[in-house]
């Protein structure tokens, strides 16, 4: 924006035209704070115009800035305008500010990280410390998740991990799968795991190295889309479920009703065969 | 494949470095097996392979049959964070330490990968690619200290790290995955053979500088350096400590950390593990670092030990 044609037009486009500030409040606001800005210019530029002198002009930019103030401050006169009951469509943007720069860099020279704008669903800016950033540990987000609700992703130091989706089963069933993973296969052993579900996790897909195509790879009509699924898929480890089901089914029913009869009837041929 | 010795080592080019462990086993590499399998009728694959507990037929991947399976192409995992920032562990029917792809879509040295199903959406509402890569703690020692149970590793993302006897940037680059595009990985190499490799790899990723100089001589590189947070070492060098000291003075901040991998056998092949670890600390001492921790890498790696310490320059 070069001044000299600023100090020109502005005065004019502001007097004769006079815009509704319900209408283009946004192109007034810009018009004011140039106004302001450049009043100095304005004094030797207006010589063009004939019709209108400087105290005329000062006067009616002092009228359109009331009516900006009135209508920024209550937006009553809008409704008023435009006979509607919905809250009117105001759009105020921040004054113009040529100390503002770009927006902060979130790591400085020395590579600490000052701040970090996180978009939310308000689609507002926050600005987020390194300290937040810190503690949003798995242990700390429990104790902040009161207040504020819990942290959608993991933060940056885990670069946003999505929180656990335990609302799809089959999500929550491969994880309750992982907990006990310790009895699917006798040869295999595993540290004891008495944690909590993980806060948060996502679901991937293994792919091979660039020379295991032939030896580590499930072809693709075996693949299957869940833990679960791939360990049912498994004959021989089904076959050993089902055994180890009946085992712990037969120890269960010893001495009950159903387990009685099968005695006496076992008594019974035992007699007749005799 | 990742934990366990026998599985999936056979293909690497470090084959050789497990000593006994798994080193027998691995002379033979999977395709070796495979060739028999494939010629068998009908398709050789499942017939082949029968059980998951590999059969007659020794399974390319070992007898115990640690890897099969849980880690093969194309089985699902899940994904979640490690205690250290910036790490992960995927969990399927064994875990894996894992790192967040840079350059999703690639490995860097023939590493197995893990892709998440449902693709993130970016600042910008595109479907951004997510991709983790699985970090082998026999090729790693960093990978080996953190499974081993390192207190604090001072690598977290945004961090600048001096990552001093980089060779052909395996390790480096998951270094690079966990300081991840706010941070910097410098790695310096001095052999050319490895360095051209791992300039290769820094062509992908934007946030390591590879230097190929001598460490010994710091003075050298110091315009390409700004001040870093952290200083990995595994130079097995005799005159390690000096190497790591000279460096630190020159671009490592005050408190920042220093991880220092010691070889015994590379410091002196005569004295017992221990006494040559213990030089070594001492020697740290004198260099103004006050270690904190030291951890054998004794499942991964035999005779070598890691050094987390603290550098205090005003001491």
């Amino acid at each position: 924006m070069a001044p000299p044609t600023l100090t020109t037009t502005t005065p004019t486009t502001t007097a004769t035209f006079s815009p509704t500030p319900g209408s283009a409040p946004s192109s007034a606001t810009l018009r004011e704070s140039s106004a302001d800005l450049y009043s100095s210019y304005s004094n030797s530029s207006d010589s063009d115009d004939e019709d209108l002198d400087d105290a005329a002009i000062s006067r009616l930019l002092r009228e359109a800035e009331e009516r900006m103030r009135s209508v920024s401050s209550s937006s009553s006169g809008v409704v008023a305008r435009t006979g509607q009951k919905k809250k009117p469509l105001v759009v105020s943007l921040p004054k113009l500010d040529p100390g503002a720069g770009l927006p902060r860099s979130a790591v400085d020279g020395m590579g600490v990280k000052l701040v970090r704008p996180v978009r939310t669903a308000g689609m507002e800016i926050e600005m987020v410390t390194e300290k937040d950033v810190l503690n949003t540990s798995v242990e700390a987000t429990k104790g902040k998740g009161k207040k504020e609700g819990p942290a959608p992703t993991a933060g940056s130091q885990w670069f946003d991990l999505p929180r656990t989706d335990l609302t799809n089963p089959t999500v929550l069933r491969d994880h309750l799968l992982l907990k006990s993973r310790n009895v699917l296969d006798p040869h295999r052993h595993y540290k004891k795991d008495t944690s909590a579900l993980p806060e948060f996790s996502a679901v991937g897909t293994i792919i091979e190295g660039n020379t295991e195509f032939y030896s580590s790879r499930i072809a693709r009509k075996e693949r299957k889309k869940t833990i679960v699924e791939e360990i049912l898929a498994d004959g021989k480890s089904r076959e050993r479920f089902k055994r180890k089901y009946e085992e712990v089914q037969g120890k269960k029913r010893s001495g009950k009703k159903a387990d009685y009869k099968k005695l006496m009837e076992k008594r019974r041929r035992v007699k007749y065969a005799n | 494949m990742a934990f366990t010795p026998r599985g999936g080592r056979g293909g690497g080019d470090r084959g050789g470095r497990g000593g006994g462990r798994g080193g027998g086993r691995g002379g033979f590499t999977p395709r070796g097996g495979r060739g028999g399998a494939r010629g068998g009728p009908g398709g050789g694959r499942g017939g082949g392979r029968g059980g998951p507990r590999g059969g007659g037929r020794g399974a390319p991947r070992g007898g115990r049959g640690g890897a099969r399976g849980g880690a093969r192409g194309g089985a699902k995992v899940i994904v979640e964070p490690h205690r250290h920032a910036g790490i992960f562990v995927a969990r399927g029917k064994e875990d894996m330490l894992v790192t967040k792809n840079l350059t999703p879509g690639e490995s860097v040295y023939g590493e197995k990968r893990i892709s998440v199903d449902a693709p993130a959406t970016g600042e910008d509402g595109a479907a951004t690619k997510i991709e983790y890569r699985v970090w082998n703690p026999f090729r790693s020692k960093l990978a080996a200290g953190v499974l081993g149970g390192l207190e604090n590793i001072y690598i977290q993302p945004g961090a600048k790290v001096l990552y001093i006897g980089a060779a052909s940037g395996t390790s480096v680059s998951h270094v690079a995955d966990i300081v991840g595009p706010t941070g910097n990985v410098y790695a310096v190499e001095f052999s050319h053979r490895s360095g051209r490799d791992l300039i290769n790899m820094a062509k992908k990723r934007t946030n390591v500088i590879p230097i190929i100089e001598d460490a010994r001589h710091p003075m050298k590189y110091r315009m390409l350096i700004g001040m870093v947070d952290a200083v990995f070492a595994d130079v097995a060098q005799p005159d390690q400590a000096r190497i790591v000291g000279l460096n630190c003075h020159l671009f490592l901040k005050d408190q920042g950390g220093v991880l220092i991998s010691i070889k015994a056998n590379c410091i002196d092949s005569t004295a017992p593990a221990a006494a040559v670890f213990a030089k070594e600390v001492q020697k740290m001492r004198e260099e103004k670092i006050k270690p904190s921790e030291q951890l054998t890498l004794e499942p991964f790696e035999r005779d070598h030990c890691i050094v987390v310490g603290k550098y205090n320059r005003s001491a």
